[in-house]
């Protein structure tokens, strides 16, 4: 058996850290990232060629079932040959599909390298450019293989230098999107060029490429090549010019290794002191130093139990040992180190720095978790909060056919969301219903198939997608008073909408609620003119992006309140009065307060009420909105069929943004509501004779047209059993 | 001991009057305390002015205090209304139907203290459960008359407290902190029959008032009928 022969020696190459390369696909849905990644399995001996082959018929779920494997990133270990040496490659496989974007930024902070793959067809698209832009802001080197090339020469009959010009536009297209995000050190450095490999070529479904260097070497021609594939030697190209070659060689020259690697790289995605122990230990990628461990994904086994992969930064993990997390707080020992092989794991006493380990034993740690040896838990910052780009938008209710498939249900939703942190389970307090949140209504149905799959094929019924909709206000306004029920504790709060850079600064994870007062009052003074004082008095920054600020000055029991009313401010942020939907962007100030002395007077049924009374009343009276999730649709189409799409975007309350041309290609960028995409894709497809290609991502989330709004508060309410009408701001007003 | 008690007409001071009788004591009065102030922090009483009939079915002697309401203002005007009363009937103890609220307790305990009066409160530390449970099981029969906490709704107003109403209320002890016997103001009750009475209060006419987050029940027109 090959494979076992290889993982020995895998093991054994573990350790000599200069032949490490950790990296991972970056590409647009459907541009061939799974044929890739299948190519360079089959290379590595891993999955036999007949398999690889079979799986180029089928799309990539239907491939993920072919091998009992999940759409989520999996990592491999290969073995790759180049001038002598044998080199370990750590692939990070990332699924390509656009609601996976989370996954895609989990994967990125434990790789160097990025291969990008495009479609020659197709070019450079917003997924695309998404991926590539997260992978520059966690400084992982891209490098670029263009995929299906055969297309540009089979399908769209170019010539040999139509060929070439094409490749050259997606190349310079390329490295301008570099220039763009990349920070200005690597902005040269990480440009692509081909005459220095690289760039790779080549056919994933065909399963040959090359770089320039390579058939420059074997004294031919980026024409001898197309003319070959013209007259049909396919596997005369395949033998001469195996992709996986192609990709692993130019993997091991251009990808550098961890030791180079983690010098640039550690100062950039870890905020610790980089001249602290542990700081030089990870810059050095020291096997010997302090045990830290990055945790990318947590998949549950169903006989393993939690699977916790993640780079070893620096030291060793060795089964046996305990370890601490960062995140969950608590200690663990760890039952089993191992490395991957495609869906295998395979055992290995140790893992030392440098390298991908998957641990098991560890069942309160989740993907963003930062892993030390017990004794190093006060000296080690962790790595900097896991940042998530989009929000779910989409929610379905689901339930299982036959009640006794209940805890079935459950238990897979439990853990598909402890694998998946953009998929939200929650239970509807009222109605008893599971609900599943997610990016978009593909993510749900991958996730439902991903459902039928763990629990053995149960029966489900589920709901229609519904959009998930936003509250805000625009208007400050306070303070409001609230009274709780015993008319004992009144409390005084003012309500304003967040600016926008403040809003960006909780987003994209600048500030967050557990991090330094000071420092994050800092941020906010420098960056979204906050008064000191007022950002110093921050309690709490929820998840919706709302905040909760005390300016109160040495008020008697505010103190002992303090819990309950952040916890009331949660809740109150998490159902809004307009449709019971998430308010967004909303600053609660605590102005003021009256507290019962006797704590009996003074418990959470008298605190919360009050609170809500102020918050929602405050709300109601600053002009609120609801806002729609917004999905950008990028696309490409023939200039025959623009006509017919243009109708469509625009009979879906769609904008145009941008419309380009490329030869006789239209390249659209339009905004469409989320609620109105349902049947796009359908609609798509016909207007278009099935020859447009597009993605679709979340863009923002943008006020509902004020003539549909209330028609649209209305039918939300009507659908959660609440009375047709939002209430009225005097409805939250004690007497 | 000759006790009067300081009755609101409620499940607890009902109950406290039970315990003190059972336990070989004579009560001499309930002392009924009327508030001018709807917020008043010590004296809550919906339905003050049926404590006289309670008191008539159960045949013992009914005392009024009036009090302005006012925050430790209304604790002294008690204080010399108790004073005077103690001569008059021979009052050697109060006794009390708290449980927790130790805002209430301190300030009844100083009114002993100052008048050398003995204080009982047999209700005091109880847990909630067990309270609740003894009110059902000696039949009691009880109307929630005013409702003041989150998860307390309208519909609680004149309704009875039983098996259902007993589960909700340590659901909603579990969920919001509320203290199930009602210590924090949470809801206040009203006792139409308990094993003291002789005859019983029926309710012919009530009427129900709901501001927002809280609300009172108040009896119209009532009947005292044979048991």
């Amino acid at each position: 058996m090959p494979k076992y022969k290889q993982t020995e020696e895998i093991i054994k190459l573990m350790s000599n850290k200069v032949n490490i390369r950790n990296c991972g696909t970056l590409a647009h849905v459907d541009h061939g990232k799974t044929t890739l990644s299948d190519s360079l399995l089959a290379g590595a001996g891993l999955i036999s060629p007949k398999i690889a082959a079979l799986a180029l018929a089928l799309d990539y779920v239907e491939i993920e079932q072919l091998r009992q494997m999940t759409v989520k990133a999996a990592n491999v270990s290969l073995l790759h040959e180049r001038n002598g040496q044998s080199y370990v490659i750590n692939l990070v496989d990332t699924p390509g599909h656009v609601d996976f974007t989370g996954h895609v930024t989990r994967s990125l902070r434990v790789m160097d390298g990025g291969i990008c793959v495009v479609d020659s067809v197709e070019g450079l698209m917003t997924q695309t450019e998404t991926v590539l832009r997260q992978g520059m802001e966690e400084k992982v080197r891209p490098l670029l293989y263009i995929n299906k090339i055969d297309r540009l020469i089979k399908e769209l009959r170019l010539s040999p230098q139509e060929v070439e010009n094409r490749l050259l536009k997606i190349i310079q297209d390329f490295n301008a999107m570099i220039e763009t995000y990349a920070d200005p050190e690597f902005k040269e450095k990480w440009k692509v060029n081909p005459n220095k490999g690289q760039v790779a070529f080549g056919s994933a479904l065909h399963k040959w490429g090359f770089t320039l260097p390579i058939i420059a070497a074997k004294k031919m021609k980026f024409a001898d090549i197309i003319n070959a594939y013209t007259k049909g030697e396919i596997e005369g190209l395949q033998k001469e010019f195996p992709l996986d070659t192609a990709i692993l060689d130019m993997v091991v020259d251009h990808i550098p290794n961890p030791v180079d690697a983690q010098k640039y790289r550690i100062p950039k995605i870890w905020k610790g002191d980089i001249n602290s122990p542990i700081g030089q230990a990870m810059n050095n990628c020291d096997e010997k130093g302090p045990l830290v461990i990055c945790v990318n994904k947590v998949i549950v086994d169903a006989h393993a139990g939690p699977v916790v992969t993640g780079r070893v930064f620096s030291g060793t993990i060795h089964e046996g040992e305990t370890v601490y997390g960062l995140m969950c707080k608590t200690e663990g020992r760890v039952q089993q180190v191992s490395l991957y092989m495609g869906p295998y794991r395979e055992i290995t006493p140790e893992m030392a720095a440098g390298n991908i380990v998957a641990i098991l034993g560890l069942e309160n740690v989740r993907s963003g978790e930062t892993l030390v040896r017990p004794a190093d838990k006060e000296m080690m910052s962790p790595f900097e909060k896991m940042k998530y780009i989009s929000d779910p938008v989409v929610t379905m209710a689901i339930e299982p056919k036959f009640s006794r498939d209940l805890p079935k249900l459950i238990d897979s939703l439990h853990k598909m969301a402890i694998e998946d942190p953009t998929l939200t389970v929650k239970i509807n307090q009222e109605t008893g219903e599971y609900l599943i949140a997610g990016m978009g209504s593909l993510h749900l149905e991958i996730a439902l198939w991903d459902l039928k799959q763990r629990t053995g094929g149960i029966e489900i019924t589920t709901t229609p997608p519904i959009v998930v909709y936003r509250e805000s206000l625009t208007k400050a306004l306070g303070p409001f008073e609230g009274k709780s029920p015993n008319k004992h504790n009144r409390l005084y709060a003012s309500v304003a909408p967040l600016s926008e850079q403040t809003v960006k600064l909780i987003q994209d994870g600048t500030i967050y609620e557990d991090m330094d007062t000071k420092e994050r009052a800092r941020i906010l003074r420098e960056q979204a003119s906050w008064e000191t004082d007022e950002a110093r008095g921050i309690w709490a920054i929820d998840s919706f992006v709302n905040m909760f600020v005390d300016a109160t000055k040495g008020l008697q029991y505010i103190r002992e309140i303090k819990d309950t009313l952040v916890q009331a401010f949660r809740l109150d942020v998490a159902e809004g009065p307009l449709a019971r939907e998430p308010i967004r962007g909303m600053k609660v100030t605590m102005n003021d307060a009256t507290v019962h002395e006797d704590p009996a007077h003074r418990g959470p049924a008298q605190i919360m009420p009050a609170i809500r009374d102020a918050i929602f009343c405050g709300f109601l009276s600053a002009n609120p909105v609801l806002l729609e999730p917004i999905m950008k649709l990028d696309m490409k189409v023939p200039q025959d069929y623009l006509g017919g799409v243009t109708r469509i975007v625009a009979g879906k309350r769609g904008r145009i943004i941008s419309l380009d041309q490329a030869g006789d290609v239209m390249h659209l960028i339009s905004e469409i509501p989320v609620s109105e995409t349902f049947d796009m894709s359908d609609e798509l497809r016909s207007a278009t004779a099935g020859k447009a290609f597009w993605g679709t991502e979340f863009a923002r989330w943008s006020p509902v047209p004020q003539s549909l709004t209330a028609e649209t508060i209305r039918k939300i309410r009507e659908r959660k059993g609440l009375s047709p009408e939002p209430p009225k701001p005097e409805e939250f007003m004690s007497m | 001991m000759r006790v009067a008690i300081l009755y609101s007409g409620g499940k607890d001071s009902t109950l406290s009057a039970y315990r003190i009788l059972r336990a070989g004591h004579v009560i001499v009065a309930l002392i009924s305390v009327i508030s001018h102030r709807n917020d008043s922090w010590m004296f809550h009483i919906p339905n003050v002015e049926l404590t006289k009939v309670q008191a008539e079915c159960m045949g013992i002697r009914w005392e009024r205090v009036e009090v302005s309401g006012e925050k430790e203002v209304e604790v002294q005007e008690l204080q010399s209304a108790i004073s005077l009363m103690k001569g008059r009937l021979g009052i050697e103890a109060l006794g009390t139907g708290a449980i927790a609220s130790r805002y209430q307790k301190d300030r009844v305990g100083s009114i002993c203290r100052s008048l050398g009066l003995g204080e009982l409160s047999p209700l005091w530390g109880s847990p909630e459960d067990a309270l609740l449970r003894e009110l059902l099981d000696l039949r009691f029969e009880i109307y929630f008359t005013s409702v003041s906490a989150e998860g307390l709704g309208r519909d609680w107003l004149g309704s009875k407290l039983g098996e259902s109403r007993m589960a909700s209320l340590l659901m909603l002890k579990r969920k919001y902190g509320i203290n199930a016997s009602g210590e924090g103001g949470e809801y206040e009750t009203f006792v139409c029959d308990s094993p003291l009475f002789k005859r019983r209060i029926k309710v012919l006419e009530s009427e129900t008032i709901w501001h927002h987050n809280s609300g009172t029940w108040e009896i119209k027109k009532f009947d005292t009928v044979e048991k």
